[in-house]
């Protein structure tokens, strides 16, 4: 036995901190692994865990949120420890109630959460919404892998629509201290203009703190994809489906429907799509689900974009199409495999 | 290569490669031990008693259960006992095998009804799944019904007996008479051999097999190094396609499929009248101290066979033929049946710190989350499960990796939910061909398989879906 599970084991005989067993054994595992061994064929079983599977998620995180960093300063780690200490506290309390163990889900919602806000936010916003994301979003289903609504973005809505003055007046451009109303979307929607698409790779606009150094979400984007954490499909139909509307749109409506390119490397898009459309838990599982899914995320994220008071879609329509994605994949899995005759 | 074999591929599939521990191709004869218990098979009775004295090659136990089958004994002694399963040997006298009579180096002189009594003689009709065609009713076939004979290397195992040592001290035309000798049982089939690149260059005189192509002689295949191609209903749907309803058996597509250890017997008892009395099997796996193959009498214990390689100090799991699809020793008295294909023994774990936050050079995964996806060899073996049990993430992996095309990750909420209904049947649940991969593959550790299992277990109970294949036992391999 190692050392250090030799600790655990003492700390979990201690009779005052058998309530704590369940953080206990999270703790032992993240530290020392697991003991269990297989009983039966496959006698064998491959290395990835969930662990290091959300772990390779923070990984693809990892380029925007260096970046949000040096945009924004310290503050930015300020509202993802914020984040991270209120939403974990609710996770050890379920985890507590259920006498199970945390689950690892939490270590990214937690840092996507924080990274969708503008920079200029409270840090009390920041703790209601990771408190209300966690535990309406995610607890109250019976926690990960369980969950119907992308947890970050119910936190997300839901301080979206409690805290409109907040949500809409704090936005940031990198480097300036100045707040302003004016994302490049809302800009589009009053004037008409486009910033150059130099500055929106490199995030020089104003906006949220995660979704500014686009070639950094693209990069984390695929290396997520690469290592198969998350699946191209979804990113991949979620794109052209916004492509193909605002390409068509804008013909026939310019003025109300921006341009394809202007869209793609506007607000949140690639952001949601890498990050929060490709959550497995959410997303359909089935190969054609994914695909039906990027679409119709595509579609609601131009309709909202361009038809609604809101300037930006790409939140509403991952949630609105959460909603449908159990009803997706069985409607795939029934046409997969037709009923057959008695 | 030539470029006129075809290679096979299939839907889903893994690769496994570069693990510790993959047998060499040294090959070590093991002498008797004093004892032997000779396994019966299923719904076999013997026909020898207590006390009795048995010769090498003298006929023990027989079956009549689904197709006739004659068993051999592998030592010459005296019976100490004698069990439904068993027939306990005290190993005695002269050891050596006396040819069965009727056999001939000038085979091509032999009558097939000759042939097919030499072959049942030596206890050969059970080499084959499903036993081995012949007019004595030792088959669900008929042999003029045999439409197919199909020679494979189980090339997709994580480990695999080497073909090289096999044919070692042997000659390339053994397996070209071996086909010749079942083409003239069968003289309505055509014959297919399927081998992995590994035993393609192990054997470069195998590439002479093909060129009777469509003159009758064989046809060579090369066989994807994905698991499980050499599992039978994903070899003959890769070969012939879909020509029968999903998961059929050999039997439905008129084939005999059997691997070159098999082939070699069939051709040994007809040519030198060999009984069917012993096995080349490799030792694989990091907790033996080397892995040799091994040649060893049936009947001969696992302990006498891994005692002078197993590692002690690692108290290493025994695993019986697969490690993906076997069961494991507990009882290492147990003998080597007539359809071992190899030991297998897996160390526990070493503790670590941190885990999952290892770089992973030398651990397989699926995912590419790991630095052994850029180097490929040297991968670690262990019966951990490296992680512990969580909810469905709906990752898809199963459904990747999944060589019948089905769903486990759906189908293993039904059964937990324990829906076992038509919805179960409908998505596919029968179509499962049990190679255990998804629950390889899962990262949430969850048995997809064992649970896939369970569901199949509670329909056939319910009454729904086809009656349970005929299982491999010993002797009926």
């Amino acid at each position: 036995m190692s050392r250090t599970r030799a600790i655990f084991e003492k700390l979990k005989a201690v009779k005052l901190l058998r309530p704590m067993l369940p953080i206990l054994t999270t703790l032992e595992g993240i530290f020392a692994g697991t003991e269990a061994v297989t009983i039966e064929a496959p006698h064998i079983r491959e290395h990835l865990e969930i662990k290091r599977y959300m772990t390779a998620a923070i990984i693809g995180l990892m380029p925007t949120l260096v970046a949000a960093v040096i945009f924004f300063g310290p503050y930015v780690l300020a509202c993802v420890l914020v984040s991270y200490l209120v939403g974990g506290a609710i996770e050890v309390a379920f985890a507590y109630v259920r006498k199970r163990e945390i689950e690892e889900g939490f270590l990214v919602t937690g840092l996507i959460f924080p990274l969708t806000l503008p920079a200029g936010v409270p840090l009390w916003v920041v703790a209601v919404g990771v408190a209300v994301g966690v535990f309406f979003g995610k607890e109250v289903f019976g926690g990960t892998g369980r969950n119907i609504f992308n947890p970050a973005l119910v936190g997300r809505l839901f301080i979206t629509i409690g805290f409109p003055g907040i949500m809409s007046g704090q936005w940031v451009a990198p480097f300036t201290d100045a707040i302003t109303s004016a994302t490049p979307l809302a800009i589009y929607k009053s004037a008409g203009t486009i910033p150059p698409y130099f500055d929106l790779l490199m995030g020089q606009v104003a906006g949220s703190m995660g979704e500014l150094f686009r070639i950094g979400i693209i990069a984390g984007g695929l290396f997520l994809i690469v290592v198969r954490v998350s699946n191209w499909r979804i990113p991949l139909f979620f794109f052209a489906a916004v492509a193909a509307v605002s390409a068509i749109g804008h013909v026939f409506l310019p003025a109300t429907i921006a341009p394809p390119l202007f869209q793609l490397l506007t607000g949140g898009l690639l952001f949601g799509a890498f990050f929060m459309a490709t959550d497995p838990i959410t997303s359909p599982a089935t190969k054609a689900g994914k695909i039906i899914f990027g679409i119709g995320c595509g579609v609601v994220t131009v309709v909202i974009r361009s038809f609604t008071g809101f300037t930006e879609g790409v939140m509403f329509s991952i949630v609105f199409m959460n909603a449908f994605a159990p009803l997706i994949d069985t409607m795939v899995i029934n046409r997969r495999f037709p009923a057959v005759e008695p | 290569m030539p470029d006129r074999i075809n290679t096979l591929s299939f839907k889903g599939g893994y690769r496994f490669r570069g693990f510790q521990g993959a047998s060499t191709d040294e090959l070590v004869a093991l002498t008797l031990g004093s004892h032997a218990s000779i396994p019966l098979g299923s719904a076999g009775s013997a026909v020898v008693k207590r006390g009795e004295q048995i010769d090498v090659g003298q006929i023990v136990g027989e079956s009549d259960h689904d197709f006739r089958r004659l068993t051999v004994s592998p030592v010459s002694g005296t019976v100490a006992a004698v069990s439904d399963d068993f027939v306990q040997i005290d190993c005695g006298g002269d050891q050596a095998w006396p040819p069965v009579p009727g056999a001939s180096a000038e085979w091509k002189t032999l009558s097939t009804d000759v042939m097919e009594d030499v072959l049942l003689a030596t206890g050969s009709c059970s080499v084959v799944r499903g036993g081995l065609p012949t007019r004595h009713g030792t088959s669900e076939l008929a042999p003029e019904e045999v439409r197919r004979v199909v020679v494979h290397d189980s090339g997709s195992e994580v480990y695999r007996t080497s073909v090289a040592v096999l044919m070692r001290e042997r000659d390339t035309t053994h397996l070209s008479v071996g086909l010749a000798i079942l083409q003239r049982l069968f003289p309505n089939s055509e014959s297919h051999v399927v081998m992995g690149a590994e035993s393609l260059s192990a054997l470069p005189k195998l590439n002479a097999l093909g060129d009777h192509n469509g003159g009758g002689g064989p046809s060579l295949h090369l066989g994807s190094p994905k698991y499980p191609q050499h599992h039978e209903s994903v070899l003959l749907e890769s070969l012939f396609g879909e020509e029968v309803p999903a998961r059929a058996s050999a039997v439905d597509y008129g084939a005999l499929v059997m691997d070159v250890q098999a082939l070699l017997q069939i051709r040994d008892a007809v040519v030198t009248g060999k009984p069917n009395i012993e096995r080349v099997i490799p030792l694989s796996g990091p907790g033996f101290t080397s892995n040799p193959h091994v040649q060893v009498r049936v009947g001969t214990s696992v302990e006498r066979v891994i005692e002078p390689y197993i590692n002690r100090d690692e108290s290493p799991k025994i695993v019986y033929n697969s490690v993906m699809t076997g069961e494991q020793v507990d009882d290492t008295s147990a003998p080597i049946g007539f359809d071992c294909t190899g030991l297998v023994a897996i160390p526990k774990a070493r503790p670590e710190f941190l885990p999952f936050m290892n770089l992973g050079g030398k651990r397989d995964s699926f995912s590419f989350t790991f630095l052994s996806s850029l180097v490929r060899v040297g991968k670690t073996l262990d019966d951990n499960l490296h992680g512990e049990e969580r909810a469905c993430l709906a990752c898809g992996y199963c459904e990747q990796i999944c060589p019948a095309g089905i769903l486990p990750f759906v189908l293993h909420r039904y059964v937990q939910r324990k829906i076992i209904d038509e919805k179960l049947v409908r998505y596919g649940a029968f179509r499962c061909i049990d190679c255990n991969l998804c629950t390889y593959v899962c990262p949430s550790k969850i048995p997809l398989a064992r649970l896939i299992a369970d569901g199949k277990q509670a329909l056939r109970d319910e009454g729904f879906g086809p009656a349970p294949a005929v299982e491999s036992k010993e002797g009926a391999v």
